[in-house]
């Protein structure tokens, strides 16, 4: 009797785990979020601030897992080869998965992802030192207006969420910065600290964590920060910038459409909930919801943003 | 003195525990090839959400504290150093090792371990907010001559086999290049290839030089793998603390390096114990030993690397920027608690950071009887054990070490690749030891000079940015000084040779009148 | 021929070669690059085939001056002789141990690999109670680094045919 129980569990166990994947009973068994940056990153953390709401509304674990390298590419060019049940899923970013394979053959194309959810942003922030004669976005602009060139702004990588922001100020204002990548947000944060440039593109989250050390001049955000409130957006002082890294999850295209909307609608409903937004906004992120089936409209809305500023970043669209 | 009080609490028997489990979970992952402190963190991020804040930090930071003392295991017994911070180690460890004094290696590499944890940590609770200040001295320039001192240091690794050593360290610094580019995005020097795309990882490139190698020539003979000294069965204690008072200006020296060192982001462990180790072989009385099995080497890295570990919380608590990678997922871990971090932390949450600092130095007065233990169990197993199982089984760490450093296959393939290069290589007189400083330090080096010239030129000064800056200078004149030591001392040495003998034969002159 | 004879560790010599080569094509594919991104590579390549040739020039000379190869071994490792064959069946073993993890998985395919690197490795005639004693230490350490790593270090592990 007990060897026919055991035995037909066996059984059942073998046809969910062979992807007879039904929407009913999603999730019935531990999510895997794999996330394709190193542990400590701001889609690391983003990610452990979902996991406990996530659990919740699935009534599953959520297992965090990386995989990083390359920017994110080796992580993405490996997603449709994973299981296709709904169990898996990956942390996805914008600009990264619309810029990189516009650059560069990095093993996967910007179609290839299939985004089921975008759930936050990290809004573009210009920052300078306390101590800095910019007292005002006005100030910065008038002095790079003055000295073409001269001005410098540390950001984290090449053709990165950084880069795109500080191409996208220049065009804006009609002024030319030195923009100085560096390895990572640490690095080029120390350099703003230690005043060997004069200004960085970061994100509002960052702005935050170095308190009042720095002065951020601007955030690319549609209206002002709960955590920031003081700080003016770009689009009050006249430029019409919003933008960031964008953050949504993506799972491997075999996935069946019904297990995409339910998982739409579990994180859906973590970002229904106030405790979690709370949480989020006051580490510096802004909420956003862009269901499943809005996700087609946002993407071509951010490709449009990101195509302009890829021309002038130099960025030829047809090299592969 | 209410930071007695923080000592008391976190000297709770639940927190002491705690720290226990974490030194010795610490120690098992670090001694693995490629399971990398940062992972020893990360993984444990989550249950610390169960614990009160206090708690967590110290278990997180006793792992972190013991798995960079665990890379010095496999630096010295089998020649692989199981974290980046230790590659220095297997410099002098595993000849140590080799001729029957691994009990001996372990032992002292323990002492320095703790005592550059201790001068860190002390470091961090007296000093943090003016050594912060270091971190924003550091510009680029000083990253691409800090960078360049430390490749100094292949003249001292391949005395009599100069251009070969610069030939090796060119290779490594191709090595680095490889992938996508930080500055400029160019990808460079892949050959169309998916999986180099992403850059060769050091650690993938450690261990391929290092490990493969002792491998290929261990399945070749019946030779052992290691040398049994006649009395292995003890720690050799009372021989290491010898050997260490002997050191102990190398022991303190070494630390404070590592603390200085690891207070740059971007700098970190491999860095700090490369530097310290040039610093102890250019101050030696004997440094033609060094490469050899000479303690001191073991004590300088050791000390150095251990003493980053509390240097790397400086700039994370005080600025709010992590100094090394498992700085940035404790970080992320306060974060999430709900903890402000940044500069106010101090201020505003001093229970948490002092209570975690005295965790941070318990847990580092733990690694003295685990480490010793532990120690003592890994050299005899690895004494112990068979040629047809240690083989395989480090061979299986080696694959799962360099997969498991993106949870990616692509590092085991370039691990295998390089090995195979660099058993080639060796045999034709080119060491590993060149190719891994180049690898090491090409990134930062060639980022340092790169961004240095952005703002030089912006600034229509880039001689200023290069020679104007007085901590640049002073490392440039540190890696001038380290560069030709070797022959200077040998130049001032000869002349004194010379003169002693013409004093000598005067002598002899004024006997005879 | 006659050259080559006279030459001073004629190894390092033709691996030296192979770095001239090396450097040159490196220098020759860094021109597509941006202004920024190929200094490096273009200073370091051009040094390295420099030093190349810089040695190949003194191990010419030091040949024809009749000074006799050293130990071309460094004092980092490498040992002479023994078995060329064990030697690359070791490394075969470990490229299909790393070619097989996607496809039969991660447990099976370390299991053939290790077993495979064990037989290479051995060198003396054993016993049957010492090799069933070897096979079981075998798979203990493979199964405890496979839990370890899937289960407590949550790492996503390679899954193909089997697991």
């Amino acid at each position: 009797m007990r060897m026919k129980t055991l035995l037909s569990t066996a059984v059942f166990a073998f046809a969910l785990s062979a992807g007879v994947a039904s929407a009913q009973d999603y999730p019935s068994k531990p999510l895997n979020y794999i996330i394709p940056f190193n542990a400590g990153g701001e889609s690391d953390v983003a990610a452990r601030f979902q996991q406990p709401y996530l659990e919740e509304a699935a009534g599953q674990n959520v297992v965090i897992q990386y995989i990083s390298g390359a920017g994110g590419a080796q992580a993405w060019s490996q997603l449709n080869g994973m299981e296709a049940d709904g169990y898996t899923m990956m942390g996805s970013n914008l600009p990264h998965i619309i810029l990189q394979p516009m650059a560069q053959d990095v093993g996967y194309k910007t179609e290839d992802i299939t985004n089921v959810y975008f759930f936050q942003y990290t809004p573009d922030a210009l920052l300078v030192p306390a101590d800095s004669d910019f007292k005002t976005l006005e100030d910065f602009v008038n002095y790079a207006k003055e000295n073409p060139g001269a001005a410098t702004v540390a950001g984290s990588a090449t053709n990165s969420a950084n880069h795109v922001a500080a191409t996208k100020l220049n065009e804006l204002a009609g002024i030319q910065t030195t923009y100085i990548p560096f390895s990572g947000t640490s690095p080029s944060m120390t350099a703003l600290l230690g005043g060997q440039v004069q200004g960085a593109f970061s994100y509002s989250t960052a702005a935050l964590n170095q308190g009042d050390q720095v002065r951020v001049l601007a955030v690319a955000a549609e209206e002002r920060l709960p955590a920031l409130p003081d700080t003016p957006t770009f689009k009050e002082l006249g430029y019409d910038m919003v933008g960031g890294a964008y953050r949504g999850v993506a799972v491997p295209s075999g996935t069946p459409e019904d297990v995409r909307t339910k998982l739409s609608d579990l994180l859906g409903e973590v970002n229904a909930n106030p405790e979690f937004k709370k949480k989020m906004e006051d580490a510096g992120f802004v909420v956003i919801s862009v269901p499943y089936s809005e996700v087609p409209a946002f993407m071509e809305e951010r490709k449009a943003q990101y195509d302009s500023v890829a021309k002038i970043m130099g960025i030829e669209t047809s090299s592969n | 003195m209410d930071k007695f009080i923080y000592f008391l609490e976190a000297l709770s028997f639940a927190n002491l525990g705690l720290a226990f489990a974490g030194v010795l979970a610490g120690i098992v992952i670090g001694a693995l090839p490629g399971l990398s402190a940062t992972m020893a963190v990360a993984v444990l991020v989550p249950f610390t959400f169960t614990m009160n804040p206090a708690s967590g930090l110290i278990v997180l930071g006793a792992i972190y504290t013991g798995a960079i003392y665990g890379g010095s295991y496999s630096a010295i017994l089998v020649n692989a150093p199981g974290t980046p911070s230790a590659i220095a180690t297997t410099f002098d460890g595993f000849p140590m090792a080799k001729r029957g004094d691994g009990a001996l290696a372990v032992s002292i590499a323990t002492l320095a371990s703790v005592i550059g944890g201790l001068i860190g940590a002390l470091m961090l609770m007296f000093l943090a907010p003016p050594l912060a200040t270091v971190a924003l001295a550091f510009g680029p320039p000083e990253y691409f001559w800090l960078a360049i001192f430390g490749l100094t240091l292949i003249s001292a690794l391949s005395v009599g086999n100069l251009i070969k050593g610069l030939i090796g360290a060119c290779f490594g610094l191709i090595l680095s290049m490889i992938g996508v580019a930080v500055i400029g995005a160019d990808v460079r020097f892949t050959f169309g290839s998916q999986t180099l795309i992403g850059g060769i990882d050091i650690v993938a490139g450690l261990i391929g030089l290092y490990c493969i190698p002792v491998l290929i020539d261990l399945v070749a003979t019946k030779d052992p793998h290691l040398k049994v000294a006649s009395d292995s069965s003890g720690f050799r204690l009372g021989e290491s603390f010898a050997i260490l008072m002997r050191n102990k200006v190398n022991a303190i020296r070494s630390s404070v390096i590592g603390t200085v060192v690891g207070i740059l982001p971007g700098a970190g462990g491999s860095v700090a114990s490369l530097v310290s180790y040039s610093e102890s072989r250019r101050s030696s009385k004997n440094p033609e030993n060094y490469g050899k099995g000479e303690p001191g080497g073991i004590i300088a890295t050791e000390a150095a690397n251990n003493a980053t570990v509390g240097g790397g919380f400086i700039p994370t608590l005080v600025l709010g920027i992590p100094g090394t990678p498992p700085d940035a997922v404790i970080l992320g871990a306060l974060l999430v608690q709900g903890i402000k971090i940044g500069p106010q932390l101090f201020t505003s949450q001093g229970s948490i950071v002092y209570t975690f600092i005295f965790g941070l130095l318990i847990g580092t007065l733990l690694m003295l009887p685990i480490g010793l233990v532990v120690g003592r169990y890994a050299y005899k197993s690895i004494v112990a054990i068979p040629k047809a199982a240690l083989v395989p089984t480090i061979a299986f760490l080696t694959v799962i070490g360099s997969f498991a450093i993106h949870n990616n296959l692509h590092d085991s393939a370039v691990m295998l690749g390089l090995g195979v290069i660099g058993w080639g290589l060796n045999r034709a007189g080119f060491a590993p030891s060149p190719i891994v400083l180049g690898l090491v330090l090409g990134q930062i080096a060639e980022q340092g000079f790169v961004q240095a010239y952005l703002i030089g030129n912006a600034q229509g000064n880039i001689l200023g940015q290069f020679f104007g800056r007085p901590i640049s200078l002073a490392i440039a004149a540190f890696a001038i000084l380290t560069l030709f030591y070797p022959l200077a001392a040998s130049a001032i040495g000869a002349r004194r040779a010379k003169k002693s003998a013409v004093d000598q034969t005067v002598e002899s002159r004024d006997a005879n009148a | 021929m006659q050259t080559l004879k006279n030459v001073h560790d004629p190894l390092g010599t033709a691996v030296a070669a192979g770095f001239v080569v090396l450097g040159i094509v490196l220098v020759y594919s860094s021109q597509s690059m941006s202004a920024m991104g190929s200094v490096f590579p273009i200073t370091t390549s051009s040094a390295m085939a420099i030093l190349g040739l810089v040695l190949i020039g003194r191990n010419v000379v030091l040949g024809l001056r009749g000074i006799t190869p050293g130990s071309s071994a460094t004092k980092e490792g490498g040992i002479e002789g023994g078995s060329n064959l064990r030697r690359i069946l070791f490394v075969l073993a470990m490229v299909a141990w790393i070619a097989l993890l996607p496809v039969l998985g991660f447990f099976v395919a370390s299991c053939l690999a290790y077993f495979a690197i064990m037989i290479v490795s051995v060198h003396e005639r054993m016993s049957v109670k010492e090799m069933a004693l070897l096979v079981i230490l075998g798979l203990a350490i493979l199964g405890g680094f496979t839990l370890l790593m899937s289960e407590v270090l949550l790492i996503p592990m390679p899954r193909g045919l089997f697991f």
